[in-house]
């Protein structure tokens, strides 16, 4: 039992609360009582968090659960058990569903009875794997088994503190040496602690991110994050996989249960490279890379199909170039939509007509008058814009709306002729195309699309430029954003400048970043939260670094309601 | 082929192990006929049943039959089951009247309704497919209480929905997708560890390793759901809900993991052979290793209860094999102008030979007293009517008798807009569910199905 932490959204603090934080009896930190105010100071001498715009915002949703998603599990028994990358493929696990783009959203990450089968197999199979290599077996096991408790009890409490991402209450561990006593065999000690690693794998402390938090008597609505909880909270958000070794000692020592040491924690792991390459699941998954990095998705997107090579040219690019306006010093997010400059290797050169580059990837700064800026003018995006090799301004509309600009834009209503007709003689694509949509029950949503993929239309499929429409007449780069003032704009540049100075696409870059945060979509009593959080972004001049700070320190991040738990 | 015998009994007693035995065997005299007092008092081999899903729909007007009853001409569209005409039903005049309510975009919205006949939800459909409700209620006797097979990998359109949406036929409840196998190679290894590699285990029963490996199996997964169940105790509603839905599925892998070793199957249950790489990447031959397995499940009982997909709710990829252009773009006319219906018409052919590929296999096996087929109800059916998405006159083909309680050779035509939940009703009553109403519109079966 331990000091817990509390949260005062006026200048009151309560003081002298307990609770609980992982199974009864669980040790947690061990260091004082964290103090989150809106302000005034605390008596018991631990920092108040400071008032600051993302500090009002607490979130209402209150699961506790939020199962690991395929990437998460993959990457966590690498890490821990030195297990070879993509577990979750290898042993058929059912894909995870994805809403908005994204894989994480907890309401949709069920444990069906085919989970079950494939959690138990992957258990069975790399808690094998794991002993019979002794180099992976050190990880877990350094003692002699053969000795019996005296080696299983501290066996227990280093794997479980691993795959748990808390320490193991003593019934914790006793329950597991039980097991172990009942499926080891004299012939085998590597028995016991195999199974024990086996139930281990499958139990709901790994396979969900647990967050029972502990509760304020004065606030029983709401209950804080505990400091494994947070740096597990942490952890898989910013590095995509679970806190190491260092970061549960920190959590342990009552590091988590400050203001100041989590502002350390955050300000360390943003300094880990780590956090680049789990970041990239957030804006691949956004902008969407997905759709032409997926197990299928190249050869649909993709000119001359299945050229593989060219599409994971592509991302790579974009993520090159976002890990560059995302994290290098000086630059910030909205350069997404207008940097000009962007990352080739020798394919991407010779499609982009740019000169070969000297290294294998290199820094190419577009010369002026370049029709080129952006993300919007990259391979990838441009790529998922397309259908079977072939641009489409719809497509690329439509992800424009979605992604960029969060508007969800109504399907086509059921019955409703969408057989685009064959093109006429001399006519241009966006001829064809306004004769397809003269029903209104179409050109209401399609004038919400289209115009927006003509400026895009000078590029192919893979992003390269041409000169003609799909219907082999000339381009034109007049297009327009419906509901913006005015609509208009010429051409991918002004395309690019247009989104990213909009009010629409900074909202939206918020909501899409809450979204993948909290691992759900958004109710209308988040909006204020959203609000906040790019207020946090705009404080900070869009720096993403700056911007993911205010999020992580924020209450919302830290606390939420506690629903009708008990 | 010879008719098959599930020989438990000897083993279950010599494991020390009781299972419900299915009435097939009971009530077979040892070579796999059915006892004439079988059927007379009125019992019968169990009704299995399919979903089988083809992407797009049709073009109805080379689809549909003009006569109605028995002896109809086959349209050009039907022509690859023309060995099968007495074994099928052409049902036509069902509407999936749920589409449209809910989320998503034209293909996002009809894939949830497709063997549910209610409306998506945020989350996916809006309630349980026909085959999982039977498993739930009747799976038990069954090594699988459902098998969902998907030929496609995942794909990433989610249309304003989810990609569960896009992804999936099979829902155990609302909101819940029945995740499918999308790996030929994982799905054939899945059936054949159920089925044993040789006479000899068949005849001498688990050995010690195996009853000590079960043992093992099932003290981790009690473990487990010791933990999951004091956990419960600690979080609010909506996860203990969640937590729920977990135990399910681990007591489903726990029946699994202590009875289905013991549970032996006939000799003509032998392992299939492995399908070779190139098999899989073909989109033939990829079809045909998951036809050929559920096959295989229905004749050595693994399962009653099954759901292939042949693609996502979306599918704009090439397949020469077929036909030229992208099937999604092609039934949108695309650039192909007055040709496409005909191109269209090519696909549609293609997978109707794939269902005649399978009732082959089906009518081959011999069973009690006709073939494996007669037992069967295999829906044949889209998620779209015609495949620039609509909703009414929804092709359907019903194959098999459901152990003659069906009349075959027939084309059914009922009234315009009658519910696609009438059809489902029927196929669950017909396998012996005790379900009563079922999706939007399903409060009774439909007229005239049943013999």
């Amino acid at each position: 039992v331990v000091r817990a932490r509390w949260l005062a959204l006026g200048a009151t603090l309560a003081l002298g609360c307990t609770g609980t934080v992982g199974d009864a009896g669980a040790p947690s930190g061990t260091g004082p009582s964290r103090q989150i105010a809106g302000g005034g100071a605390s008596s018991s001498g631990a920092p108040p968090l400071a008032a600051g715009p993302n500090n009002g915002f607490i979130d209402h949703d209150s699961t506790a659960l939020s199962r690991l998603t395929n990437a998460a599990y993959s990457q966590t028994v690498a890490d821990v058990l030195g297990e070879p990358a993509d577990a979750a493929s290898r042993y058929g696990f059912p894909d995870d569903p994805r809403q908005h783009g994204f894989d994480n959203n907890a309401a949709l990450l069920q444990v069906s009875a085919t989970h079950s089968d494939r959690y138990a197999a992957a258990a069975e199979a790399i808690a094998a794997a794991t002993f019979a290599d002794p180099a992976r077996r050190a990880l877990v096991l350094t003692c002699d088994p053969a000795s019996g408790e005296a080696c299983l009890k501290p066996y227990v409490a280093h794997v479980g503190r691993r795959l748990y991402r808390r320490p193991l209450a003593d019934a914790e561990v006793q329950d597991f040496v039980t097991l172990a006593a009942s499926s080891g065999t004299a012939s085998d000690p590597l028995a016991g602690p195999r199974t024990i690693l086996e139930a281990m794998l499958q139990s709901p402390h790994f396979l969900y991110r647990v967050e029972i938090g502990v509760t304020d008597p004065a606030r029983t609505d709401l209950v804080g994050l505990g400091g494994f909880e947070l740096a597990t909270r942490l952890s898989y958000l910013l590095l995509g996989t679970t806190p190491n070794e260092a970061l549960l000692d920190k959590a342990q020592g009552g590091t988590l249960d400050t203001a100041e040491g989590v502002g350390g924690v955050v300000a360390a792991l943003l300094a880990d490279p780590r956090t680049r390459l789990g970041m990239r699941r957030f804006y691949g998954q956004w902008l969407p890379l997905t759709e032409i990095s997926g197990p299928t998705a190249e050869a649909i997107r993709i000119p001359h199909m299945g050229d593989k090579a060219l599409a994971a040219d592509l991302v790579e690019e974009t993520q090159r170039f976002a890990d560059s306006v995302l994290w290098d010093s000086g630059t910030k997010v909205l350069d997404l939509l207008t940097a000009k400059y962007t990352f080739v290797n020798a394919n991407l050169a010779t499609l982009y007509g740019l000169p070969a580059p000297a290294q294998p990837w290199q820094r190419v700064d577009f010369a002026a008058g370049m029709p080129r800026a952006g993300i919007l003018t990259q391979g990838s995006i441009l790529a998922a814009g397309s259908h079977n090799g072939v641009p489409s301004n719809t497509r690329r509309g439509q992800m424009v709306r979605e992604q960029l600009l969060c508007t969800d834009v109504p399907p086509p209503p059921p019955g409703v002729n969408a057989n685009i007709p064959p093109p006429q003689a001399g006519e241009t694509e966006q001829q064809t195309f306004k004769r397809h949509t003269t029903d209104a029950s179409c050109s209401s949503c399609h004038s919400l699309m289209d115009p927006i993929g003509w400026g895009l239309s000078g590029f192919d499929a893979a992003g390269a430029v041409r000169t003609t429409d799909s219907n082999g007449q000339p381009l034109s780069a007049a297009g327009r954003i419906e509901g913006m003032t005015p609509p208009e704009f010429s051409g991918p540049v002004e395309l690019g400048q247009k989104l990213a100075t909009s009010p629409e696409f900074k909202a939206c870059f918020a909501r899409q970043l809450f979204r993948y945060t909290y691992g759900r979509v958004e109710t209308a009593a988040d909006e204020a939260g959203i609000a906040e959080l790019e207020a946090g972004f705009e404080a900070s001049t869009w720096s993403f670094g700056k911007g993911l700070t205010s999020l992580v320190t924020s209450n919302g991040f830290r606390y939420r309601n506690r629903g009708d738990a008990p | 082929l010879k008719p098959f015998r599930l020989s438990r009994r000897t083993v279950l007693r010599a494991a020390g192990i009781s299972v419900a035995l299915p009435v097939l065997e009971a009530m077979t005299d040892g070579r796999g006929h059915l006892l004439s007092s079988a059927r007379a008092a009125g019992t019968a081999p169990p009704v299995r049943v399919m979903a089988f899903h083809f992407p797009h729909g049709v073009v109805l007007s080379k689809w549909t039959p003009t006569t109605t009853g028995k002896g109809y001409a086959l349209t050009p569209g039907l022509m690859p089951l023309a060995e099968y005409q007495d074994d099928i039903n052409v049902i036509s005049g069902l509407e999936q009247n749920s589409w449209g309510k809910g989320p998503g975009g034209g293909h996002a919205q009809v894939m949830p309704c497709f063997a549910t006949a209610v409306a998506g939800i945020g989350t996916g459909a809006g309630g349980p497919s026909f085959d999982q409700v039977l498993g739930a209620e009747l799976g038990s006797a069954t090594k699988f209480r459902t098998l969902v097979g998907h030929r496609e990998q995942a794909d990433g359109a989610t249309e304003g929905a989810t990609t569960a949406h896009m992804n999936n036929i099979s829902w155990s409840a609302a909101g819940t997708p029945a995740p499918a196998d999308r790996d030929p190679l994982h799905f054939f290894s899945t059936l054949v560890s159920a089925v044993p590699p040789s006479m000899s285990t068949m005849q001498t029963g688990p050995t010690p390793e195996v009853l000590a490996a079960i043992a093992r199996k099932k003290s981790v997964l009690d473990h487990v759901i010791g933990e999951i169940t004091k956990l419960q105790g600690r979080v609010g509603s909506v996860d203990r809900a969640r937590l729920d839905n977990h135990l399910t599925g681990l007591r489903e892998v726990e029946r699994i993991a202590t009875t289905a070793p013991t549970m032996q199957m006939g000799p003509l249950c032998a392992a299939p052979t492995m399908p070779t790489t190139d098999e899989v990447m073909s989109y033939d031959l990829r079809s045909k290793i998951y036809l050929r397995l559920f096959a295989l499940a229905f004749r050595c009982d693994l399962t009653r209860y099954a759901s292939f997909a042949l693609s996502n709710g979306y599918d704009s990829r090439e397949y020469p094999e077929i036909s030229k252009g992208d099937h999604h773009g092609i039934t949108h006319n695309g650039q192909y102008g007055p040709d496409a219906p005909n191109i269209e018409m090519q696909f549609v052919t293609y997978f109707a030979g794939l269902l005649a590929y399978l009732l082959k296999d089906l009518k081959s096996t011999t069973e009690a007293e006709g073939t494996l087929l007669d037992n069967c109800l295999i829906y044949y059916g889209s998620e779209m009517g015609e495949g620039w998405h609509t909703a009414k006159s929804m092709p359907v083909v019903l194959a098999g008798k459901a152990g003659g309680q069906v009349e075959t050779g027939r084309h059914l035509l009922f009234p315009d807009g009658t519910p696609m939940g009438k059809l489902f009703l029927s196929i669950l009553q017909l396998a012996g569910s005790q379900t009563t109403t079922f999706g939007l519109g399903g409060d009774a079966p439909l007229q005239g199905l049943k013999t």
